[in-house]
């Protein structure tokens, strides 16, 4: 157990009255401790701690932009292993990451998980004569308590190797899960945060968040903007879990039966829940929960050989996390309750897929592509993953002169339907050597389609 | 009050002086401004606007012009301003004087982008209506005058701007171009040298929902559009009421056929309409008009679309055709010309014109769910319920957690297909006095329970 903050923290308010009447606290006062105790935590911690700078590439412009970011980053194995968020380096092409020592060394992108905005990142040690960084020891977040003393360490506006400084304000706060990652795709659905006041700023993303004992409990990732010192982590169980599944095997696989569900609190005599229950608000089309006949409104009350309950907000996300555990492709179990009665049904989970599809620059034609995963037809209420996203329409462009949008959806080049991004590709790729010609493309934009006219080498040249 | 009386009083006997100058011959400017300027009204009304998720109520303030006994006739962009779709409310006329009357509104042009407002009540004395002259229609390079209102101002500060006719536009439809800049003129009357009223200045280039949308707005140079006088007559004559459908559609939607895909297709004309979807159960179906169908003529005549911006004409032609009236469509289908009927048929209500309900306990206003909304929320053409269009801020409705923008399902387990509906359940609930009642709404594309908890004690 970690000591706890609060006689300490009496004594910082001491601490910080007593320099204007002169003089640094007596040796073995209690803020005398606590000093010696934030130094310790440190130098534990301060070997592993990474700056990172990745070149992402955006194609929100209709051309493939690529800039420089930075954010923070902890070494979690010896090997070089690297958390980050995935909204640091999850797209990252190429990544500079400078170490404790201030030695500068690339890293490659080993995997990410939008989902829970993680990314982990490996070092390349080939040309590296230096000390290596130890790996940072990890903590139990569910044991974290309120008020616990913690420091964020990381590099806030790129000021690396800074250390700031704070409590844990809740252990289990509960963010809506309709944020979105800048680059488009969902996440924060499967873990509540950690709240600090340390502060936390930009370029600390991906930086850990730090115990007494300089044991990692959380990633900073987010922060409330004009606000004070509202910094959220994710939760080191959470972030040693899927950078586990990073390290073994490049992703985090995850199921998904379909279904959306909301805090039963105040609801319970109107659906007669005697023994808790998850409620469903919502079922998607064509989900396993669909097939099954799963409802809004029925109780889900065991999944498996779980009891299931969720009767505030910051209990969903444990939900989802253990539905997203289950063996995808297996059958199993669900008790539900409907209209006060009780009812079994048996469904077998999907695998939850990618969040979104790569990306790909239709140069000649001006414009980016996404690929549709089945994550991009729920969101976007589609009928089907056939066709490719468009993600950007360059300005000038043949494909802007000829009416395309971001967001339609190109279903035909030609007369040849489209199916996925690498049949795309190769097509274009076909149609876009020797002389260009006009190239009819048929897009679904919301509920209808549309004609595209390319006509390459336009005004643009 | 009393000395709103008088002030009133004293405005009556100063436009009774100016209405024996009326009929003097002489006119220009300053004869324009004393003359006219007492037709020209503030409106002032709440709308609601959309930060973040947060929706407010804020006061609007327009300028309008009398047009009528009780008719009120101001720039149609006002009532479609609303984030929600929840029509603005709570509509006062400010009169010269202090004198002030509550006015309801009575719908909206789409074409001309005029709307009109009913007023309570008479006008003030002395307040004479205005009076289009359906027979002048200036030329490019006649001067021509705006009434506006400077702005900040609940009593009506009247100000006049000048300017020239600087075009005459045929397409996408004929229309008048000035030189007239003035926002705080915008639903102004607009006057030639000879004092006649020959138009209203409808907006200035950029964005609103009418037709001359598409026109000007370029950086820094704004062109004032001249609805004139002879489009507004009809209107003031026989103003749209709201909830009665005059305009026709066909029940497509609709892209140009620009040259370069006629070429493309190898098609005998060089414009045109392309089907991009049939509604279903819309006239278009009902004719047998299909997706990718390329309509080329209307009643023997070429249809004149060769570009996006033009597309407004053929929605025009068609919108004004009237209802039941047979169009004659000469189409291309896979290659081949073919004849297609279509009897039109009255186009869905538009949000503005639904049918609304505002129950007083539940602080809820909830309006019938239209053709756009389904469109809008991507719901299926069977779906039922009704769109909540406000909520006021603190009422057991926002407590519960309801937002305007949501669909109402169910409540409790009565199935909600229609405000009747829920004006049903509700007031059956303030009978019963029910403590607690759980809604079933569908938000941004995803269901949800919600309980409204009363203050009954039931």
């Amino acid at each position: 157990m970690v000591l706890i903050g609060l006689c300490n923290l009496a004594a910082v308010s001491a601490v910080s009255g007593k320099p204007a009447r002169g003089g640094a606290p007596a040796p073995g006062t209690a803020g005398d401790e606590l000093q010696r105790q934030i130094y310790a935590a440190r130098d534990q911690v301060l070997p592993a701690l990474v700056n990172v700078q990745p070149v992402v590439p955006d194609y929100s412009s209709g051309t493939k932009e690529k800039s420089q970011v930075t954010g923070s980053g902890v070494v979690v194995r010896a090997e070089g292993y690297v958390v980050t968020n995935y909204h640091v380096a999850g797209h990252s092409e190429q990544v500079i990451c400078t170490l404790w020592n201030k030695e500068r060394l690339r890293a490659e992108l080993i995997g990410g998980d939008p989902l829970t905005d993680l990314a982990v990142l490996k070092l390349d040690f080939s040309d590296y004569k230096g000390e290596r960084p130890p790996a940072a020891e990890f903590g139990d977040s569910d044991a974290l308590q309120t008020g616990q003393i913690v420091m964020a360490l990381g590099s806030p506006f790129a000021l690396s190797r800074s250390l700031s400084f704070g409590v844990i304000s809740t252990t289990d706060r509960y963010l809506p899960a309709d944020f979105r990652l800048p680059s488009g795709e969902r996440t924060g659905i499967f873990n509540t945060w950690i709240q600090t006041d340390a502060a936390i700023n930009p370029g600390n993303s991906g930086g850990p968040l730090v115990d007494l004992s300089g044991r990692v409990v959380g990633i900073n990732s987010r922060a409330f903007v004009m606000a004070n010192n509202l910094g959220f982590s994710i939760p080191a169980n959470v972030v040693r879990e899927v950078s586990g599944a990073i390290i073994a095997g490049g992703k985090v696989e995850r199921s998904w039966i379909g279904v959306e569900v909301q805090p039963l609190q105040e609801l319970e005599d109107f659906f007669a829940a005697r023994a808790g229950g998850v409620l469903v608000s919502d079922v998607e089309p064509e989900s396993p929960a669909e097939s099954a006949g799963i409802k809004p409104g029925d109780l889900l009350v065991r999944v498996g050989n779980k009891d299931v309950t969720a009767r505030f907000y910051e209990e969903i996300p444990l939900f989802y996390s253990f539905v997203a555990g289950l063996p995808a492709d297996k059958e199993v179990e669900i008790a539900y309750q409907r209209a006060g009665s009780l009812q079994t049904v048996r469904l077998t989970p999907r695998e939850y897929g990618r969040s979104s599809g790569s990306d790909f620059e239709v140069k000649a034609w001006g414009f980016t592509v996404r690929g549709i995963t089945q994550q991009t037809v729920l969101d976007m209420h589609l009928d089907n993953a056939s066709g490719v996203l468009v993600s950007g329409v360059r300005g000038g462009s043949a494909a802007e002169e000829g009416g395309l949008a971001p967001q339609d959806i190109v279903r035909f080049i030609g007369e040849t339907k489209v199916e996925s991004l690498e049949q795309f590709r190769q097509l274009y790729e076909g149609l876009s050597k020797g002389t260009p010609e006009p190239i009819m493309l048929h897009v679904k934009r919301r509920d209808s389609g549309r004609f595209v006219l390319i006509k390459p080498g336009g005004r643009e040249g | 009050m009393r000395r709103g009386l008088e002030r009133c009083g004293s405005s009556a006997a100063l436009a009774v002086l100016l209405m024996g100058g009326v009929q003097a011959a002489q006119a220009g400017p300053r004869q324009i401004y004393e003359r006219q300027r007492g037709s020209v009204v503030a409106v002032t009304y709440y709308v609601e606007t959309r930060m973040m998720r947060q929706v407010r109520e804020v006061e609007g303030r327009d300028l309008a012009v009398v047009v009528g006994t009780d008719l009120i006739m101001l720039n149609g962009a006002v009532v479609t301003s609303s984030a929600t779709g929840a029509q603005p409310h709570d509509f006062k006329v400010h009169f010269g004087g202090g004198v002030v009357r509550n006015a309801s509104f009575v719908g909206r042009d789409e074409f001309a982008n005029i709307a009109f407002l009913r007023l309570q009540g008479t006008l003030p004395p002395g307040v004479q209506p205005l009076r289009f002259d359906v027979r002048s229609r200036p030329h490019v390079g006649d001067d021509v005058y705006v009434l506006g209102l400077l702005p900040d101002n609940l009593e009506p500060m009247v100000h006049l701007a000048a300017g020239r006719v600087v075009a005459d536009v045929d397409k996408p439809k004929p229309f008048l171009v000035t030189d007239l800049n003035a926002e705080d003129a915008l639903g102004g009357p607009v006057f030639d040298a000879d004092g006649r009223a020959v138009g209203v200045l409808s907006e200035l280039g950029g964005a609103g929902p009418s037709f001359v949308s598409s026109f000007g707005g370029e950086e820094g140079s704004y062109y004032g559009i001249l609805v004139p006088s002879a489009t507004l007559a009809p209107l003031i004559a026989s103003p749209p009421r709201k909830g009665e459908a005059r305009r026709a559609w066909l029940g497509i939607t609709l892209q140009a056929l620009t040259p370069e895909m006629a070429d493309y297709w190898k098609l005998p004309a060089q414009s045109g309409i392309i089907v991009n979807s049939v509604i279903p159960g819309s006239p278009a179906a009902v004719a047998g008009l299909q997706e990718g169908d390329i309509i080329l003529e209307m009643n023997g005549a070429p249809v004149p679309v060769d570009r996006e911006d033009h597309v407004p004409i053929f929605v025009e032609q068609v919108g004004l055709a009237g209802v039941a009236t047979q169009l004659h469509l000469g189409i291309v289908r896979g290659g081949s010309r073919q004849e297609v009927d279509v009897v039109l048929q009255a186009a869905p209500k538009s949000p503005q014109e639904a049918e609304e309900y505002h129950n007083n306990d539940f602080e809820l206003t909830v309006r019938e769910l239209v053709f756009a909304d389904l469109r809008a929320h991507d719901l299926a053409p069977d779906f039922r319920g009704v769109m909540v269009s406000r909520v006021e801020e603190g009422s057991w409705s926002s407590v519960g957690g309801l937002e305007a923008g949501d669909i109402i399902q169910r409540v409790d387990d009565e199935t909600i297909a229609a405000p009747a509906d829920v004006k049903r359940v509700l007031e059956d609930a303030a009978k019963k006095e029910i403590r607690k009642l759980v809604f079933f709404v569908e938000r941004d594309g995803r269901s949800q329970f919600i309980t409204v908890k009363t203050d009954w004690q039931g």
